[in-house]
């Protein structure tokens, strides 16, 4: 079986897994290999194995795959509970010590899913409001976490064995939406009962999702789960949503042709709608990105949006966006090297060291990393091609 | 006799699971699935009890005898105790 046809007997059975309906039948066997590395690079190993439970045997892979795929779902619905109660935990006690949050992302898609374990969630993604961040800080470290690390955007706390709670301090990175989101805590509304926990409206929510992705798309890719979100809350609320709030808001952010072809793409994989070329490109970029991107589409992704490169030529797009890999920014070597911040002179020296350790140390990273600047320029001007009809805005 | 602290027993679609947390996470890594007999004994168990209370309690709920609510309540409880998760 070639692999688009492969690829569209996955989402078959992808569909099936969640929506029922017809079983996915196949006169030939794919390649299982590959597809059980397909679905463990999106994390989707739980739909695909519900589904792979209702199927007649013929159907499915050998069985040492089938046990790996059993055994996920197993992990999954174990994650899941873990993660039940220690968000419920957090929360209460966010409510009692009168921290305002606003669940994001994971947390509430997976509402819309039929099972929540099925749609897999690596850590928990909350809103809060900067000047409350000690008190946050007080809150996760009496319950058990460390604080990992902390970025531009967020805080991320971590407890053993495997619960990753991600306090964000913005909703979206500095960039194209930042004005749009400025008044975020203006459009959140109170969750039933509570004075404290906040969500979006579930037309904010949808936007957000879209400007969720389309941040993904501009940097490393985004995988099959981020269609599956769509269409699954587009399953359950199309009936419910003010439609045309929704576009007007899509408008301000231009970004309404976008979620048409993500709703197009939806109707493609899930609803038996007809494919084309592009929506075949775009399925392969998707897939080809797995759940969180590549390090190989960050690097096109830069040559793309590179600011105020943008008139310049691809040549010299992609050799800055190469400069920038072999001679990080001086806020990102800090990241590595903490000394740098008490010592910011040495950052030449932090780069020719970082070249070393790299050539010596990590050649296999550095082979990663370099091979995938090489072939460089058709991919650049293939992969802008497909941005510009995706009509994805600026970063 | 009831269940070890840091035991949770949480409902997960159609699935009934009990997992560690906290300090009861670094003896238990894994995950048990309970069925609904499972879940109400556990219920019990959650408070000090005896095993008598919770026989007569599955007595009752059940519509069962005592013979056959004891085979179902040893076999579970020595689930229980094999995972080092009842406190006795």
């Amino acid at each position: 079986m070639d692999r688009k046809r492969e690829w569209r007997y996955l989402l078959e059975i992808v569909r099936y897994g969640l929506d029922g309906g017809d079983c996915p039948c196949s006169e030939e066997q794919p390649d299982w290999e590959y597809l059980y590395r397909v679905c463990k690079r999106h994390r989707i190993e739980g739909i695909v194995c519900s589904a792979l439970e209702k199927m007649p045997a013929e159907l499915h892979p050998p069985m040492e795959i089938l046990e790996k795929f059993r055994y996920t779902w197993k992990v999954e619905t174990g994650r899941e509970a873990v993660q039940q109660f220690a968000l419920e935990e957090l929360l209460d006690a966010y409510e009692k010590a009168g921290v305002d949050c606003v669940l994001l992302k994971g947390i509430l898609v997976k509402k819309f899913y039929p099972s929540p374990e099925l749609r897999m969630m690596a850590d928990l993604d909350i809103l809060y409001r900067p000047r409350q961040g000690k008190r946050v800080n007080r809150i996760l470290l009496s319950q058990g976490y460390v604080c990992d690390h902390t970025d531009d955007n967020h805080k991320v706390y971590f407890r053993k064995p495997f619960m990753n709670i991600e306090m964000h301090h913005r909703v979206v990175y500095e960039g194209h939406f930042s004005d749009y989101y400025k008044d975020i805590w203006k459009r959140v509304k109170l969750q039933e009962g509570k004075k404290h926990i906040y969500c979006m409206t579930w037309e904010d929510f949808y936007i957000y999702m879209m400007v969720h992705l389309v941040k993904h798309f501009q940097g490393g890719g985004s995988g099959i789960r981020s269609i599956i979100d769509i269409w699954q809350f587009t399953k359950v609320m199309k009936d419910r949503l003010d439609w045309k709030y929704i576009e007007r808001e899509l408008d301000k952010i231009k970004l309404n042709e976008f979620v048409r072809h993500m709703q197009k793409l939806c109707g493609i994989w899930f609803g038996g709608g007809q494919t084309t070329g592009f929506y075949d490109d775009l399925t392969e970029f998707i897939i080809n990105s797995g759940i969180y991107g590549t390090v190989g589409n960050s690097h096109i992704s830069r040559a793309i949006f590179s600011g105020d490169n943008q008139r310049k030529g691809i040549n010299y797009r992609h050799f800055r966006a190469t400069l920038r890999i072999v001679f990080l920014p001086y806020e990102n070597m800090c990241k590595k090297y903490s000394w740098l911040k008490k010592y910011p002179v040495l950052l030449p020296a932090a780069w020719i060291y970082r070249i070393v350790h790299f050539c010596f140390k990590k050649k296999g990273k550095t082979t990663e990393v370099f091979g995938s600047t090489e072939s460089e320029r058709k991919k650049i001007l293939e992969r802008k091609e497909l941005f510009d009809k995706l009509a994805l805005p600026e970063r | 006799m009831k269940v070890k602290e840091g035991f949770m027993m949480r409902k997960v679609g159609d699935q009934i699971v009990v997992v560690a947390m906290g300090q009861a996470a670094k003896q238990f890594h894994g995950m048990m699935n309970l069925n609904e007999t499972g879940a109400f004994v556990w219920e019990l168990l959650k408070q000090e009890t005896s095993e008598e209370n919770v026989l007569e309690a599955m007595m009752e709920n059940y519509g069962i005898d005592r013979e056959r609510a004891k085979k179902g309540l040893d076999s579970f409880l020595d689930k229980l105790r094999t995972v080092g998760v009842l406190e006795e």
